[in-house]
């Protein structure tokens, strides 16, 4: 499970009012400003800006787009303070921001007032997956479909849920049938949505699948990050680990040099490990910790990966810590499944099988999951439920790394 | 008229309210039943039958402004959606009885190049025929002395129906209660209802009115069916209104020019009248509509002691939903459909609910109106009129119209409560239907007591009657404006000047007049003033 989930945020900014037909967000951005510099006196350009500036920080990874974007809402909102295109940035900001909780109430207000407003439903679910409630999430995704039944948004947020919830080529299919329905010229969306379905396919332990989606999409954008990332997600995820994995340190250390990203570091730093160079990978691990740690604070941090560092590092208390203090902001399947990892590097397993269990009550059907569940029932002795995870595992892709450690694992157990 | 009405809402509002840069960004939004025509219920209906006064007719007509002559296919019911007529008889707003139609089309000569074709006898292929190579298995048609054109249509299904290629059948379920525990029957009984077809024109539907007649079915237990196209029974002065509410003044208004420019849309006493006289222009004239229409017995929709019923009609579709189908699960249940449309009373939706709120009005049920409230309590329309015309309209909150959304006022049922708020279409079923020559367009409101708001018949002028109620008619003591007090009496006789179809009524089951023909259709032009039913 990749710790990192971004849901569907910034797939709705394709729906929002974006300055003429430019495609990509630096050209959105220069149009932005031109409208600003037109009418300064109106929000319109403010809130175009603002919404450009998000898409960049997800295409670049580059989270002072941020600040900038939180900048260009609060001047639209100066200029205009009841504007509802810029309150709904507001919004998109704060999402970006990982602040979820602030982001659902100001949705939740706005939706009060223009209830018909779909885009206002994906924000929403955005909130609300990543505040673990799933099944808010899939009612305001199946309003956006009852209302639009055929919208990109609204398909990207069900894809998302579907994959959540477990299935995995319905998944694939609304991601695919979001891909047919977005401009061709719009090169950044379309790679981001190869990128998430590089993910489920990774997920379905079709790695093959996930590293040629993701291939797509770097065809598409070169050097985009999130494709990378997926890029070296999938090599690592394939069977012949050990030169895939050499590969996949390569592309996130190019990732690192183009778009330097401190998720991408622990990335990086467990690719150097799965390709057996240890001395390189516990300095990348530990370069990763220091920079981690010094963002603890800041909303576009590297939390889940610390907690998992820590976690594998001796450092279990420090884990917990973090962990206890992360999930009194989010509670969604990657928050508990850190926090249940956490747990168990302390020994209360007890603790971390109710963590891990909230983590898998959605339906979620992943192979790295499925090992975690059973480990830590294998630690309270629960033979049949840990036999029961390790089959799962086995059940997605018998032939894929994990079910490899599975399969041994079962027989250990036995 | 959703449509019409929904965008004179909208011009309406844009052109008072919003900057001009809104004006395209709510075109590109467009609600979703714009999108989705085949859904969108124009008109629904409900009333006394005038020739039973024993039984009610439900009409629902959806898919607006049909052009007649618009072949090969023309105007289908769409099989992927749940029709649907709803009645509460308790005071809840919750149904206690439905009535759900659903259409299957077959294509019955794949090999015909019009979905209705015939002449005469019909004609087969002549002496000087092309010659078509012969075919291996023998199956070429087109030899000398084969049938080419089937004979004239007569009849909708059996001898007569051969050049009705495109037939749609259509099955009608009662659903008692709501829900999961709702009870269905099929009241079909085994017989085959075909949809009337469009009237594509003499040379192939000699005689249409024969052949749409054949479309009214007895079901058994007194209950009656029609579905099919015909003409649209609504009538407005559609340009007028979508022209920035640029009315006629020449023809027909007797109110003064505001200082906005535009002519406050009041008629004279004698216009006002005149049921079978057009001052303005009905533009919905010589278009077409599918109708769906079902006449019970009054017996079979209430309940002893409660002769008020609450009705309404919806559209439906399949919904797809995040978690994938069970592909081994039986017959879609009631929460596989996601409801599209609905009407209750005309107007609501769109002259009342906010821009930003329609579609969720669209799909939400009744008895969930509440939050819809604040909407009818301080309608936008009444705003506009008072800041377009400087016509003086009650404050807010306007309770005067609470009747039209809850059992109260003449709706109110012996010692029951008022119910929630919810827009259903609400009738007195104990008032006799009024004679024809007694009928009048403005109903309720100039004494007819079984017109609109007491249900709606076809010919009720509801565009009217909707000017007239929002400025404030049914106002009692209790009405201010301004501040002062404001007395129904003063509200002018605002009207768009379009008083009757272009159409005659019919006055036996199903009411509508049959549908315009394709080849001489006619729409009345701007200038055509006083075009009263039976244009030439």
């Amino acid at each position: 499970m990749k710790r990192y989930s971004s849901y569907c945020v910034g797939l709705l900014l394709l729906v929002a009012p974006m300055v003429g037909a430019a495609a990509d967000f630096a050209a959105r951005m220069a149009a932005a400003k031109d409208q600003i510099a037109k009418n300064p006196a109106q929000p319109d350009g403010y809130t175009s800006l603002a919404l450009a500036l998000v898409k960049a920080a997800r295409a670049t990874d580059r989270t002072a787009y941020l600040k900038q974007a939180e900048q260009a809402v609060a001047d639209a909102l100066r200029a205009a303070p009841d504007n509802f295109e810029a309150h709904k940035a507001q919004v998109a900001v704060r999402l970006a921001e990982a602040r979820y909780a602030e982001a659902l109430a100001d949705a939740g207000i706005l939706n009060k007032q223009v209830p018909d407003d779909n885009q206002l439903y994906g924000y929403m679910a955005d909130a609300q997956m990543a505040l673990g409630d799933y099944g808010a999430a899939e009612k305001s995704v199946q309003w956006m479909i009852d209302q639009r039944p055929v919208n990109a948004p609204g398909l990207q947020c069900g894809a998302e849920l579907r994959d959540y919830f477990g299935y995995g080529e319905p998944s694939l299919e609304w991601w695919n049938s979001s891909l047919r329905i977005t401009s061709s010229s719009d090169a950044e969306e379309r790679a981001w949505i190869l990128v998430n379905m590089s993910r489920v396919e990774l997920r379905m332990g079709k790695a093959a699948d996930a590293g040629r989606s993701a291939r797509q999409a770097l065809d598409l954008v070169a050097d985009y990050p999130p494709a990378s990332d997926a890029l070296a997600a999938a090599l690592l995820g394939q069977d012949n680990a050990g030169d895939q994995a050499g590969q996949a340190a390569e592309v996130l250390r190019h990732r690192l040099s183009a778009a330097p990203n401190v998720r991408a570091e622990f990335g990086f730093a467990e690719a150097l490990e799965a390709a057996g160079r240890k001395a390189e990978a516990a300095a990348a691990f530990e370069r990763f910790g220091k920079d981690a740690s010094a963002r603890v604070s800041e909303p576009d941090n590297a939390n889940l990966e610390l907690i998992e560092y820590y976690a594998t590092h001796g450092r279990a208390d420090e884990a917990v810590k973090l962990a206890e203090q992360e999930v009194q902001r989010r509670h969604d399947i990657p928050t508990l499944s850190a926090y249940a990892l956490a747990l168990t590097a302390a020994g209360k397993h007890q603790e971390a099988r109710v963590q891990m269990d909230r983590a898998l009550e959605p339906g979620i059907r992943d192979a790295r999951l499925f090992l975690q569940a059973a480990g830590i029932a294998a630690k309270l002795n629960d033979k049949a439920a840990a036999s029961k995870y390790l089959r799962k595992a086995i059940e997605i892709n018998a032939s894929s790394p994990e079910a490899e450690k599975a399969i041994q694992l079962l027989a250990n157990l036995s | 008229m959703k449509d019409i009405r929904s965008i004179l809402a909208t011009t309406l509002s844009i052109l008072l309210a919003m900057p001009a840069g809104v004006f395209a960004a709510s075109h590109r939004e467009a609600p979703l039943t714009a999108l989705d025509h085949a859904a969108d219920i124009t008109d629904f209906f409900a009333f006394r039958s005038y020739d039973d006064p024993t039984k009610i007719t439900f009409i629902l007509n959806v898919d607006p402004l049909l052009e007649p002559a618009n072949g090969p296919n023309y105007f289908p019911f769409d099989p992927s959606i749940v029709y649907a007529i709803h009645i509460d008889n308790d005071y809840d707003a919750v149904e206690e009885i439905s009535f759900e139609f659903q259409f299957t089309t077959t294509i019955r000569a794949p090999g015909v190049f019009t979905g209705f074709v015939g002449v005469g006898n019909g004609v087969n292929a002549p002496a000087n025929a092309p010659h078509a190579p012969t075919a291996a298995n023998g199956t070429y048609t087109f030899q000398i002395g084969s049938p080419i054109l089937p004979p004239a249509i007569t009849a909708l299904d059996g001898p007569g129906s051969a050049g009705l290629s495109l037939q749609q059948t259509y099955t009608v379920t009662l659903v008692q209660g709501s829900g999961s525990t709702a009870t269905r029957t099929d009241l079909t009984n085994g017989m085959k209802l075909v949809a009337v077809p469009s009237n594509v024109g003499a040379r192939t539907m000699p005689n249409y009115p024969a052949l749409a007649a054949q479309g009214i079915f007895s079901l058994g237990n007194g209950v009656t069916v029609f579905a099919g196209t015909v003409d649209d029974p609504f009538y407005i002065d559609l340009g007028a209104i979508f022209d920035s509410l640029n009315f006629r003044p020449n023809n027909f208004f007797a109110g003064a020019t505001s200082a906005s420019g535009g002519a406050l849309p009041i008629l004279s006493s004698t216009q006002d009248a005149n049921d079978s006289v057009n001052y303005g222009v009905d533009m919905v004239s010589g278009y077409n509509v599918n109708s769906i229409a079902i006449q019970v017995p009054i017996s079979m929709v209430t309940q002893r002691g409660m002769p008020v019923i609450g009705t309404w009609g919806t559209t439906s579709r399949l919904r797809t939903t995040v978690r994938p189908a069970n592909p081994t699960a039986a017959a879609p249940t009631p929460a596989s459909y996601v409801q599209v449309q609905r009407m209750g009373n005309p107007l609501i939706n769109e002259l009342i609910i906010g821009t930003g709120s329609k579609d969720t009005w669209s799909m939400t049920p009744p008895s969930q109106d509440a939050q819809f409230a604040p909407f009818a309590l301080d309608p936008l329309i009444a705003r506009v009129m008072n800041a377009a015309f400087g016509l003086a309209v009650p404050d807010p909150p306007r309770t005067d119209l609470l009747p039209l959304v809850q059992y109260s006022g003449p709706f109110a049922g012996p010692g029951s409560s008022a119910g929630p708020v919810a827009d259903l279409l609400r009738i007195d079923t104990s008032v006799a239907p009024t004679p024809k020559a007694s009928r009048r367009r403005l109903g309720l409101l100039v004494g007819d007591a079984a017109g609109f708001p007491n249900g709606r018949r076809v010919s009720d002028d509801v565009t009217d009657i909707a000017l007239r109620v929002v400025a404030g008619v049914l106002c009692s003591a209790s009405c201010t404006s301004g501040g002062a007090p404001f007395y129904a009496a003063t509200v002018p006789l605002l009207g768009d000047g379009v008083n009757t179809n272009d159409v005659p009524y019919q006055e036996t089951f199903p009411y509508v007049g049959w549908a315009h023909s394709g080849r001489d259709r006619r729409h009345v032009d701007p200038g055509e003033t006083g075009c009263t039913p039976n244009c030439p």
